[in-house]
């Protein structure tokens, strides 16, 4: 499967923010955790027909 | 407690503010007596005054008009909650305006002398030993403001009747310092000054129990936690020559995380990202929808603004 990277470019702040909220096992993994909410965001504006 | 005990009971005279000491578990009710006054208010901690309310904070926890229901608030890096407005008959209060002050009479009317709320503030507080630089913000009782669509601040007249009132309950001890608006030639108190009546209750355990808890946080700090609890004495400002900065998270590190997306994602993104504001920017705009996210998720207050719910 064809898969483009991107690279994020975080502070410790924020970091800590993703760590966080994975310790509430939202997500097992930094990875994760973005690509889940780049599924949900980009889920709820299908669903309410908004692009942005 | 059944019914509230009244300690005091005061007319504030147009022109006039006072200056009260109002303990905790205290109620200091703002009464019309013929409608249609303003009033502005202050509010210090009573043992320390450089904890104060802070109408910035205020209105972005409870918005522009606060209510029936919520906190005047103290400034960072207090944030406490300082008052607690148990009862408005009313509903319509500002944090929008700053106090009207002499300059305003002066320049926009060509007053040399005109009440004007900052000077009555002072007058007040002056009965507490505070200066008149020590009168801060103003939460304004009954005054009818909006923002306009050009985004300017704007009043109008009030409907207030008499006996409508607020009802401030204390959840500290603070010295409270309401005063008659000293707008007599603005739409504020609908062109003339009247008294208010000022009355001091102790709670009820009824009233007690009507207030929501609030967080209590370590960010929440007093002088004991500053690095400098000194209260400057004098006023030139002077450099400290043993400074050395210690600014909390510094230096702020930037790390690279590379994220693998699949054609679906790549096109789930590009339905989505930014670009107006970040171009072809990939990484900031996959960095705002990680952020944006997790405020829509998890963020419990508006953005920006202090969550006052208690886990």
């Amino acid at each position: 499967m064809a898969e483009t990277v991107i690279t994020l470019r975080l502070n410790q702040q924020q970091l800590e923010l993703l760590d966080r909220t994975i310790a509430q096992g939202v997500a097992p993994d930094r990875v994760s955790l973005v690509r889940l909410a780049l599924r949900e965001y980009a889920a709820a504006r299908k669903a309410d027909g908004t692009a942005r | 407690m059944i019914s509230r005990q009244i300690i005091s009971e005061f007319t504030l005279q147009p022109g006039t503010g006072k200056a009260i000491e109002l303990l905790k578990g205290q109620i200091l009710r703002v009464e019309q007596v013929e409608g249609g006054q303003c009033a502005d208010f202050n509010c210090f901690n009573l043992h320390d005054y450089k904890e104060f309310m802070h109408c910035g904070r205020t209105r972005t926890v409870h918005g522009f008009h606060p209510t029936k229901g919520t906190f005047m608030w103290s400034a960072p890096p207090r944030e406490r909650a300082m008052l607690y407005i148990l009862e408005d008959t009313v509903g319509r209060n500002d944090v929008l305006f700053p106090r009207c002050s002499a300059y305003v009479y002066e320049a926009s009317y060509g007053f040399a002398v005109h009440t004007n709320c900052h000077d009555i503030q002072a007058e007040a507080q002056r009965e507490y030993g505070l200066t008149p630089d020590d009168v801060h913000d103003s939460f304004n009782l009954f005054m009818c403001t909006g923002v306009d669509a050009d985004g300017h601040a704007f009043m109008t007249r009030q409907t207030t009747k008499p006996g409508d009132h607020v009802d401030l309950l204390a959840l500290m001890d603070v010295l409270a310092v309401p005063n008659v608006c000293g707008a007599d030639v603005m739409k504020t108190s609908n062109f003339a000054l009247k008294p208010l009546k000022l009355t001091v209750f102790t709670a009820t355990e009824a009233d007690l129990a009507q207030v929501p808890k609030t967080p209590i946080l370590a960010s929440q700090r007093t002088p004991k936690d500053f690095r400098n609890p000194v209260i400057k004495t004098d006023r030139p400002l002077c450099r400290d020559p043993s400074y050395r900065p210690e600014f909390p998270n510094t230096p702020i590190v930037v790390s690279e995380l590379p994220i693998a997306l699949t054609a679906e994602e790549v096109a789930d993104f590009n339905a989505v990202k930014r670009t107006d504001i970040y171009g072809d920017d990939d990484a900031a705009a996959l960095r705002d929808l990680l952020f944006s996210w997790w405020e829509e998720r998890f963020l419990q207050a508006h953005a920006g603004a202090p969550s006052i719910e208690t886990k």
